[in-house]
């Protein structure tokens, strides 16, 4: 049950791992590749704690498709967006992934990640399974979900140890907007970015 | 009737008894991960216990994991670490038995072995150093084999998220520990607490990450517990692993927001 803390914990990592893939590369290729290029970026002792984050976050923006992961992460809740709310939760989405994972970078860079194998899933979608192997503890298996915009192939789902981050982050968001709507949730996402502190537990549900 | 003769009947009547409880649990739907008026009907009880054991972590459990983090050096710490993930073999092997998986069962055994011997009484792991993998399979994740559902979702008092499933699961288990056999209760009581102090204080950084990431900390946990158990009985994950399995459509194909 631990490992799961665990998984979700370095999901940055992996997250943050997808930059410019060449049309003619495979899955596999382009998350070995990419993964390989943030552990550099991780490794180098040139780079200061800021100076990785925005190197990380601009492979982020680059690889990985916020429309999509935002809209899966809503589900049901999606069309209850105005187009403004909308662009602005892709933009909160963002910033919170990046500040709250963000500031556990410098727990990593000791690990090793090998691309074990990957899967074709229903409406061409492809997810590369991964083996991230720890200096301590056990191994963790890590998979990308990627799917295809034009000939780039882009992250839109991260699964640590069977918890994907999509669900994960809609089942979070998933009893603030049945409470409170859009707007409840928004307001809960900018004071969170904001602070950088946990948020409030919610008072015990409504149902 | 020895008293060995009497927990091992008596685990027997235990087990039979959960049996029947099962069924209806089986009926009583599945947790599905993601989909919180599904999985978590019982919300408005779980939340509650869900803070008390929040509160009794913070005030009481992690200071003392702290303080033990801080004393015992990482390799003593890894020693207990080892020795108490081998009092699990039995467990892990009779549940590989009831699975059918004998390739699993061989590894576990083998382990036990391995480490009990030339890992001296459990406390090195030769195993893991000579690449046997490590199964992990409990009575929940049999139960499910067997096509048993999760059941609602359920946080228990200071043992924290489960579903009805694993809450059998966790009975019928500890039943089958190695130190109950032998050891009367007072050491294997403080055994205990010295189990749950080292495990706590190998998530300290873990779980502070966690609560500090979330925006819904009881969501969160509920999610991940019931996606990494939906994924241990369907060997997604784990020592037994068999790749390939197509993951939720639902999840990336949400119905309502096909039209753009």
């Amino acid at each position: 049950m631990k490992s799961l803390v665990l998984s979700l914990a370095l999901l940055l990592v992996p997250l943050a791992g997808m930059t410019a893939a060449a049309a003619t590369e495979t899955p596999e290729q382009f998350v070995e590749r990419t993964s390989n290029e943030v552990l550099v970026i991780l490794r180098d002792p040139a780079l200061g704690h800021d100076a990785k984050i925005t190197k990380l976050e601009a492979m982020l923006d680059e690889r990985s498709d916020f429309e999509t992961i935002s809209r899966l992460v809503l589900a049901v809740h999606y069309r209850q967006f105005n187009d403004a709310q909308k662009k602005e939760f892709v933009a909160l989405l963002h910033r919170y992934l990046t500040t709250t994972y963000g500031h556990q970078i410098d727990n990593y860079g000791n690990e090793i990640v090998t691309v074990t194998g990957g899967r074709p899933e229903a409406r061409g979608d492809y997810t590369v399974r991964t083996t991230l192997k720890r200096k301590t503890g056990a191994d963790l298996s890590v998979e990308y979900r990627l799917r295809k915009s034009g000939d780039q192939w882009l992250l839109i789902d991260v699964i640590g140890e069977g918890i994907s981050l999509v669900s994960n982050l809609r089942s979070q968001f998933g009893e603030i907007l049945g409470a409170g709507g859009p707007e409840k949730l928004l307001k809960v996402l900018r004071e969170k970015n904001a602070s950088g502190t946990p948020a409030k537990l919610p008072a015990a549900g409504k149902s | 009737m020895t008293p060995m003769q009497w927990k091992a009947r008596g685990r027997v009547a235990l087990v039979g008894g959960l049996a029947a409880a099962l069924i209806a649990a089986a009926t009583a739907g599945p947790a599905a991960a993601g989909d919180s008026a599904k999985s978590d009907p019982w919300a408005s009880l779980n939340r509650p216990i869900f803070r008390f054991n929040d509160a009794l972590d913070r005030y009481a459990l992690e200071p003392v994991a702290k303080g033990y983090d801080y004393v015992l050096p990482d390799l003593v710490q890894g020693w207990v670490t080892n020795f108490f993930a081998n009092l699990w073999f039995p467990v892990t092997f009779t549940n590989c038995v009831l699975q059918a998986k004998p390739h699993e069962a061989t590894q576990s055994l083998a382990r036990f072995m391995l480490n009990t011997t030339v890992g001296l009484g459990g406390f090195g792991d030769p195993a893991t150093k000579l690449k046997v993998p490590s199964p992990s399979e409990d009575f929940g994740q049999t139960l499910g084999y067997w096509g048993v559902g999760p059941g609602p979702y359920l946080v228990l008092p200071l043992f924290g998220p489960s579903d009805i499933r694993d809450t059998v699961g966790r009975v019928v288990d500890s039943a089958n520990r190695v130190w109950p056999y032998f050891v009367p209760w007072y050491v294997s009581s403080s055994e205990g607490v010295l189990e749950i102090i080292n495990t706590r204080a190998r998530y300290l950084e873990n779980v502070k990450d966690l609560r500090e990431s979330s925006v819904d900390y009881y969501a969160s946990v509920r999610d991940a517990y019931l996606q990494r158990r939906a994924a241990l009985v369907e060997d997604r994950v784990g020592a037994s692993e068999k790749p390939g399995q197509a993951a939720d459509d639902e999840l990336y194909y949400p119905s309502d927001t096909e039209s753009e």
